[in-house]
């Protein structure tokens, strides 16, 4: 069997306004479905969009509601309802975010970022264990985009993300923009960062675009995505291999003006991975 | 040491902060938890948190509302509404669930008496929309003649009796989403109105006006009444009335608005 290559498993964030185009489509490439959109339904368009769309592609699963750090319990019914979706579905990989949205008192809808301490590891790692359980397959978690640092970290995100795969056997969504966007306003090197995670434990990749505001990189996903986050896509292909790649955008761009970034983005990371190679050969000699 | 956690300061933070004050406090059990460097950027969540919550309902489950009431002050009433109400719900359309009984209260209804009953009406159709499919169509009143006490209403349909001409709002805003031009407005009739709601398939919603002698017919199928049940309730006092049933009775089976159910 043909192993797959970096084209091959270069796909995109499927997004409803989409539907339409991608059902007149022969040739589609790897779509990622983001699963809160879908897990409480029991019937209705976007359901049988779906069902049509997998018999000509293959899908990875990504939430962003499971709400993993929060020192609530896990939301059964939620798991429940992410487990049907996989079950129905078949996805390659099925991933959330390491980040927390909600306490008993309310629900942010957004990623927050944890303090990265022993506590949360055990706490992340207990919770990994049971939805792995549960759901029947390894999952993935990826790294969150930041503006502030809570004053309890003892490690950074990539080392933190390390560890609690090698204890829970989780996965990492390495999400290029996000650790971009996080070096930049915290003062890190993201290729350093990326060299704390282990050959196997990524399991795909994110790259999207992101907007400079005052004195910080703010994630928007409504922006072209900058050519320093493909050369750190190079850098992760080179490092992790060829792995499930979907380009993220959350506004109404239009779907040909992202078959075309996802074109220019193939050949800019795959230039920035030649560069990288060659340079590591003529330091060999 | 604080005696509130990280997470609970931050929700909270998020829950209290209001954009529109020049000077809003600063969340003080929060900031203690972040490095100081970093503290700052605090507002990056806050400015987002009602924004992200309002844009995304007002675009999306409330997209007709917005092309009738306007945008900014249907995003003004759920700002509001979260305000007093913070989200718990997990998947952010489940938190309109009580945003008419909210608007019934509120005081805007003065200005906009009919917004409530807008609001229930879409967030019934999308609650409709992602239900449980009908069955594939098909003529079950001709298959199961001799059985309409098993013929029942779709389960997963909306029927809202409103005062107000709930149907000619709905087809308004429609029109005026597709063109906004206001010289292209038309004027709505005033009169009260029901609309029954469901699914001909997966993909197509139905949307009937109901007209008023056809209301308690209607009204017993929703509350689970069978066919059979319904027919034997009505009253059609006219000739208008007769022609009004047997249309409606056309389209509910051209649109596989029942369905068979074997025990009940």
């Amino acid at each position: 069997m043909k192993k797959a290559g970096f084209s091959e498993l270069f796909g995109l964030g499927l997004r409803p306004h989409h539907f339409p185009e991608w059902r007149s489509k022969d040739q589609l490439p790897l779509l990622e479905v983001m699963a809160d959109n879908f897990l409480f339904q029991k019937g209705g368009p976007g359901l049988a969009h779906l069902q049509s769309l997998r018999e000509k592609t293959d899908f990875v699963l990504h939430g962003v509601g499971l709400n993993i750090g929060s020192p609530l319990p896990l939301n059964q019914a939620y798991l429940k309802a992410l487990k049907k979706l996989k079950d129905r579905f078949g996805p390659s990989v099925v991933s959330d975010h390491c980040c927390f949205s909600s306490v008993a008192g309310g629900h942010s809808y957004d990623l927050l970022p944890l303090p990265r301490n022993e506590l949360l590891l055990q706490r992340l790692s207990d919770k990994l264990d049971h939805i792995q359980n549960f759901l029947g397959c390894r999952f993935t978690l990826e790294n969150v985009s930041s503006y502030v640092e809570p004053k309890d970290c003892t490690m950074t995100e990539m080392e933190f993300l390390n560890e609690l795969a090698h204890r829970s056997g989780c996965g990492v969504l390495l999400d290029l923009n996000n650790i971009f966007v996080s070096a930049h306003n915290h003062g890190f090197d993201a290729r350093s960062e990326i060299e704390c995670l282990s050959p196997g434990v990524v399991t795909q990749f994110h790259v999207a675009g992101h907007s400079e505001v005052d004195d910080f990189f703010l994630d928007t996903h409504d922006q072209t995505i900058k050519d320093p986050v493909w050369d750190l896509l190079g850098f992760a292909w080179r490092r992790f291999g060829p792995l499930a790649t979907i380009l993220e955008r959350d506004d109404e761009a239009p779907l040909d003006q992202l078959l075309a970034e996802r074109a220019y983005g193939l050949t800019k990371a795959q230039e920035a991975l030649l560069k990288i190679s060659e340079r590591v050969v003529e330091n060999a000699k | 040491m604080p005696s509130k956690t990280y997470e609970d300061a931050f929700i909270e933070a998020l829950q209290q902060h209001d954009p529109r004050l020049e000077n809003p406090p600063e969340p003080k059990a929060l900031l203690e938890f972040l490095q100081e460097k970093t503290r700052h950027r605090w507002r990056v969540y806050a400015d987002g948190y009602a924004l992200r919550i309002t844009e995304a309902l007002s675009d999306n489950i409330l997209d007709m509302a917005s092309a009738l009431y306007g945008k900014g002050f249907l995003k003004q009433l759920l700002f509001e509404y979260i305000s007093a109400q913070p989200p718990t719900a997990s998947v952010m359309p489940d938190l309109l669930c009580n945003f008419a009984v909210f608007l019934d209260d509120h005081a805007s209804h003065a200005q906009s008496p009919d917004l409530a009953d807008f609001v229930r009406l879409a967030y019934q159709r999308w609650e409709v929309l992602i239900g449980e499919d009908p069955e594939p169509s098909q003529d079950l009143l001709r298959e199961h003649e001799e059985a309409l006490d098993r013929v029942f209403l779709q389960k997963n349909h909306g029927f809202i009796e409103s005062d107000y001409p709930l149907f000619h709002l709905w087809t308004e805003a429609e029109r005026r989403s597709q063109d906004p031009d206001p010289e292209k407005e038309r004027l709505v009739p005033t009169a009260a109105e029901a609309v029954l709601t469901y699914k001909s398939s997966p993909v197509a919603i139905e949307m009937l006006l109901i007209v008023p002698t056809l209301i308690p017919f209607i009204r017993n199928l929703s509350q689970g009444k069978s066919l059979n049940g319904a027919l034997a309730l009505l009253e059609l006092d006219t000739s208008e009335d007769e022609a009004a049933f047997i249309a409606l009775m056309a389209k509910l089976r051209q649109t596989s608005a029942f369905a068979v159910i074997s025990l009940r």
